[in-house]
């Protein structure tokens, strides 16, 4: 059946409601991005300023630099630790008969499913200086740290609070693919005298390839969105060591109220993103067969 | 024999990573829950952290003297009106993106999920200024509008799938029988998907029930949520702790019994649909 005019009302809504979602914060972005406009200044006169924004993120290292290299290490060492430790739990629970795998599974969903603002608070509670965390390191005889009161180890947190939320996520995806492949395959390889490696490595993940791009995509993009966790669990700090780009961009409108230069930084961060998505994409339809 | 052993051996091992894996996802969380009944002092006390006398002063402070119910039903309210407008938006779309030929289809089902993933903090720029340009700052109306933008994308990706699921030959002889578009879509696919709008629907409730930026952006005073109070809340040493947590507790505990009951259903729609 063809999309045919008494058709395209079914769709229309939607595309409408979805144009306006992206469309308008992009091209408002934009026209926004090279004037001058400060809310904290009342009755400040918009004026045209050329790319005296953009100027501005990219001479001082602080502004946009600093943030980005920041969301780089955060994204990078998160997605990293979530698909090396979720690959090893899903190849050891993958096609075996183990009881109450649904209990688990049910364990795994509850942290994707917890407010993030919340597994901050959680995490700030954990981490804080005299909070469990530093207790039981104590009784195996390392002495406090201060998690969040230092600029490395507040990133770390992050990363471990990150990484406690999200891993489950490319659990349930990897499993359910692993559970997918041909006990055949997996068969003649053993017949063939592989070793359980070569059977991962050759034969496993190769089959893997589209689910784990596909999971890798959907975490990057989540990352470089994350706000509202790191907000609860260190606002941005000890001295922005944890300032993410979407936590700084907030920073500049909300706090200084400088519309100009923040509408400038998220039109970069949205840059990037779309950017990111494309190659991802890309490389899906490379691998697309099935329906995803 | 030895084969046995081994591979009991084996088994046990997994058993245990199991054990372990499972209780540090539920750790972080049964620890807030308990440390949101202990007093101001037990809270970081670790001689208590297990047992400890309980005290309910920080929900009482909290529903009493901070009506925090009040909070609860402001993101009740969000939560279930824009859930509803998706659905009601976004399932004729996927049914149309499910069942009609159309060129480039592939494109447009990844420019709506590339919708999805867009930082909100991007998008809340400008809707914030557009929100106070037209007088809507704090209300629900703008809020929910947001949250129905930014719900869609997904619900019509998760729908889409669900309908596809629908055996086509139902829908053909309906239509050889005269139904209208329409009359098939609302009498024959909606009843045969329901489990899957069900899903898509407790889904989208999760995430927006969970949503901070752009109800910390748009609300000031009286359309506040439940996670912004529990989030804003001043923080010090032997101050306001207990009563982050008791907020924090509160806020989790639907998701954490919904997901309780729901577990399997809910997979597919947390991962985007990538497991069946």
């Amino acid at each position: 059946m063809r999309l045919n005019k008494g058709r395209i009302g079914f769709v229309l809504p939607a595309v409408v409601f979805l144009a306006i979602g992206s469309l308008f914060p992009f091209f408002y972005s934009l026209v926004r991005s090279f004037q001058n406009w400060n809310l904290n200044v009342p009755g400040d006169k918009i004026t045209f300023t050329g790319f005296n924004n953009y100027a501005q993120l990219f001479t001082s290292f602080e502004v946009f630099g600093k943030p980005l290299v920041i969301t780089i290490i955060f994204v990078i060492s998160s997605i990293t630790l979530e698909f090396i430790i979720a690959l090893l739990l899903a190849l050891l629970i993958s096609s075996r008969d183990i009881k109450g795998k649904n209990f688990f599974r049910t364990c795994l969903i509850i942290p994707m499913a917890t407010t993030p603002v919340i597994v901050g608070l959680m995490g700030k509670y954990l981490f804080s200086d005299f909070g469990i965390i530093n207790h039981y390191l104590g009784k195996l005889g390392i002495p406090p740290q201060p998690w969040l009161g230092s600029s490395t180890m507040a990133l770390i947190v992050v990363i471990i609070v990150e990484v406690w939320q999200w891993t489950p996520f490319m659990i349930l995806i990897l499993e359910a693919g692993l559970n997918d492949i041909p006990q055949t395959a997996v068969e003649a390889a053993d017949m063939d005298g592989a070793k359980p490696w070569q059977v991962v490595l050759f034969i496993k993940l190769p089959l893997l390839k589209r689910l784990i791009v596909l999971a890798l995509m959907l975490r990057t993009m989540d990352c470089i969105r994350i706000f509202d966790m790191i907000w609860s669990l260190t606002g941005g700090g000890p001295v922005n060591a944890t300032e993410t780009v979407s936590i700084a961009a907030y920073r500049i409108a909300f706090r200084y109220f400088n519309i100009g230069l923040g509408t400038a930084y998220c039109f970069m961060i949205l840059i990037i993103t779309i950017l990111i998505s494309i190659f991802y994409v890309n490389i899906l339809t490379r691998e697309e067969q099935g329906a995803w | 024999m030895v084969g046995r052993t081994k591979k009991n051996i084996i088994k046990g091992f997994i058993y245990l990573i199991l054990s372990v894996v499972s209780i540090i996802s539920l750790f972080p969380i049964v620890l807030m829950i308990l440390g949101s009944f202990k007093t101001e002092i037990d809270v970081f006390s670790m001689d208590h952290i297990w047992v400890f006398k309980p005290s309910m002063e920080h929900y009482t402070d909290l529903f009493v003297a901070k009506n925090f119910l009040n909070n609860l039903k402001n993101s009740l309210i969000l939560t279930v009106s824009s859930t509803i407008l998706s659905i009601i938006i976004g399932l004729p779309a996927a049914y149309a993106f499910a069942r009609y030929r159309m060129k480039r289809k592939k494109d447009i089902m990844f420019w709506i999920l590339s919708q999805r993933m867009l930082p909100p903090v991007a998008v809340v720029i400008p809707f914030f200024l557009i929100v106070r340009f037209l007088g809507l700052l704090d209300t629900y109306i703008a809020i929910i509008f947001l949250y129905t933008l930014f719900n869609l994308p997904l619900a019509i990706w998760l729908l889409r799938g669900f309908l596809e699921e629908v055996p086509v030959e139902i829908e053909e002889s309906s239509r050889i029988d005269g139904c209208s578009e329409f009359g098939i879509l609302w009498r024959i696919i909606i009843p045969c998907a329901s489990g899957g709008i069900v899903a898509t629907g407790i889904v989208c409730m999760i995430f927006t029930w969970n949503e901070f930026l752009f109800a910390l952006v748009l609300s000031s005073k009286n359309v506040v949520t439940a996670p912004i109070v529990a989030g804003a809340l001043k923080l010090a040493w032997g101050y306001g702790w207990g009563q982050a947590l008791a907020a924090g507790s509160t806020v989790i505990l639907p998701i954490v019994v919904i997901t309780m009951f729901l577990g399997r259903r809910l997979q597919r729609g947390l991962t985007f649909g990538a497991v069946k």
